[in-house]
């Protein structure tokens, strides 16, 4: 790729990359593995910039990108990371806040799906049909899923009354 | 609540990242150079390369290594050959193998879907299905002995998080004795004895996290190994009872215990100086080094030798390394284009692809302890076997 490209690249990724190392630490659970998750995702889009920055949606091409990535990384690390996966993150500087942990504990407790789905639609911002498109899965299956996760997660967070989604 | 949800998702806690623009934009340069280079080397039919690696000494931070450049392009090796794993019936896709034995002729995976996980035992090729308990989820074997003897772990459904760690022994199915009431165990390694190794921890939530062993003589008493710190995790044990792990999350410690349970740390890198030693075999002990406590994306394959002490890492790679009995590594990164070994001598070997692959698309999970059965997989596709001729 020419400067241009690189220039353009680097201006998108600088853009999205917060979002995008959120979404993958709310999926893998892990700031290690979100990190690889994001390279690897990234590494992709350099190599197919040109057609990327085509698309009608970028951030939804990206979003996808970054969703295959992730099944590809958790299904070569399900050994030696189940602990690792349910065992808490160290919490980031400063921001200890206990509900947060909560909020964060709720979510990785919610079945795969449903957190997956979640993740995509409300911190991703993808449509129904652009979050089936990123889980290999049937738009009614995202809707499904998305019930039962809002659901799953108004119970859990009421149940202490430490937050209302309602 | 959807605008609420959004605002909950963004205010969760996230550990800080080492990943920058400008760093992914050098590494994704990187990636294309080697794709390029790998494709040359493919069509031009050559052998490996040697690439001269680190020797590093007993304690902590040692010297940064120096590898000497590739003086030609790595090839494809022609005596290696890959196929398709066979698959039990009815069952096409979502299969991923992870674990070998030594010998190779066992292999172990699991099919993974939302529900009704199973685990799959391959016997010299022919797999046979272990099912999980009633509310079983993430039913995932982990690790297999030459006897076929396969453990693994699951969570059960509305459990609050409680982990089971079980074994699959002659068609039975068993599980592990917790240590102290412990609700969360995981078992990650296996020796030919039957010996075991692996973490217990009394929550999801909660510490201590500890290294446990469960001996084949006494299968019934878990055994926690020397605590030092919080958090301790033991993933490998080898035929003399040496364990590998970690001492901390991922930004600890790489070290072993000892077949009498001593704890011994494993040197580390200036440059990366946290790590774990995920397998362990009878003289070499492989895994990772990571670049510092905090969450930065930088790891590096590692290898030490039980018997000196030395580190020998594998620069210009990251993921991480299981090592075979000569010494022989296969690096394991989700980066990689090719699946690669480095032989002892530095010798890089990268193995075909599948015909409907392209580079990228292919990852090695384990191999056995000859270095000459590698398993690994693609995503969609199932798993890969590859085998030198």
């Amino acid at each position: 790729m020419g400067l241009d490209d690189d220039r353009e690249y680097v201006d998108y990724v600088t853009a999205r990359l917060p979002r995008l190392h959120r979404a993958a630490y709310l999926l893998c659970g892990d700031g290690h593995r979100a990190d690889d998750v994001v390279q690897a995702t990234m590494t992709s889009l350099y190599r197919h910039w040109r057609r990327a920055r085509a698309a009608d949606n970028l951030d939804a091409y990206v979003h996808r990108m970054l969703m295959r990535h992730f099944l590809d990384e958790r299904r070569h690390s399900w050994s030696k990371v189940l602990l690792g996966h349910a065992a808490p993150e160290r919490a980031a500087p400063d921001q200890p806040a206990f509900e947060a942990d909560n909020l964060y504990t709720t979510l990785r407790n919610l079945p795969r799906g449903q957190r997956e789905v979640l993740v995509l639609r409300f911190l991703c911002d993808l449509s129904v049909e652009d979050t089936a498109a990123a889980l290999r899965c049937s738009t009614g299956n995202v809707k499904s899923q998305t019930s039962r996760g809002l659901e799953a997660m108004r119970r859990l967070l009421t149940s202490d009354g430490s937050r209302s989604l309602t | 609540m959807t605008e609420h949800l959004t605002a909950a998702l963004e205010s969760i806690p996230v550990p800080p990242s080492g990943v920058t623009a400008e760093g992914l934009l050098r590494r994704a340069k990187r990636a294309g150079q080697r794709r390029r280079r790998i494709m040359i080397g493919a069509a031009a039919g050559t052998t490996a390369l040697a690439m001269g690696i680190t020797a590093a000494a007993f304690g902590r931070n040692a010297p940064e290594p120096v590898a000497a450049a590739p003086s030609s392009p790595p090839a494809v090796s022609a005596v290696w050959k890959v196929e398709r794993l066979p698959l039990p019936a009815g069952i096409d896709e979502n299969v991923n193998v992870t674990a070998i034995d030594p010998t190779g002729r066992f292999i172990g995976g699991f099919i993974d879907k939302e529900t009704d996980q199973q685990s799959i035992l391959w016997d010299n090729g022919v797999p046979t299905i272990i099912s999980p308990p009633a509310r079983a989820n993430n039913f995932v074997l982990l690790a297999v002995n030459s006897s076929g003897v396969a453990v693994g772990s699951y969570s059960r459904w509305g459990a609050g998080g409680e982990q089971q760690a079980w074994q699959y022994r002659d068609g039975v199915l068993t599980m592990l004795p917790a240590p102290d009431g412990d609700k969360v165990l995981n078992v990650n390694g296996i020796n030919s004895h039957g010996d075991l190794a692996g973490v217990s921890a009394p929550s999801v939530s909660s510490s201590p996290v500890r290294a446990v062993v469960w001996t084949a003589a006494e299968p019934r008493a878990a055994k926690v190994l020397e605590t030092v710190e919080d958090r301790q995790f033991a993933h490998g044990i080898n035929d003399a009872r040496f364990v590998s792990g970690s001492i901390g999350d991922h930004g600890g410690d790489p070290c072993v215990w000892e077949p009498n349970g001593a704890l011994r740390k494993l040197p580390t890198l200036g440059s990366h100086p946290h790590g774990v030693a995920l397998q362990v075999n009878a003289q070499w002990a492989a895994g990772a080094l990571y670049k510092s406590d905090t969450a930065t994306p930088s790891t590096l394959p590692a290898r030490w030798d039980l018997r000196t002490g030395e580190l020998r890492t594998y620069p210009g790679y990251d993921g991480s390394a299981s090592a075979a009995d000569d010494g022989t590594v296969l690096i394991k990164s989700a980066t990689l284009m090719t699946p690669t070994l480095i032989g002892p001598d530095g010798t890089v070997t990268e193995l075909p692809l599948p015909a409907d692959a392209k580079p990228g698309q292919a990852r090695p999970v384990a191999m056995n302890r000859d270095a000459t059965v590698v398993i690994g997989g693609r995503m969609g596709y199932p798993p890969l076997i590859w085998r030198k001729s």
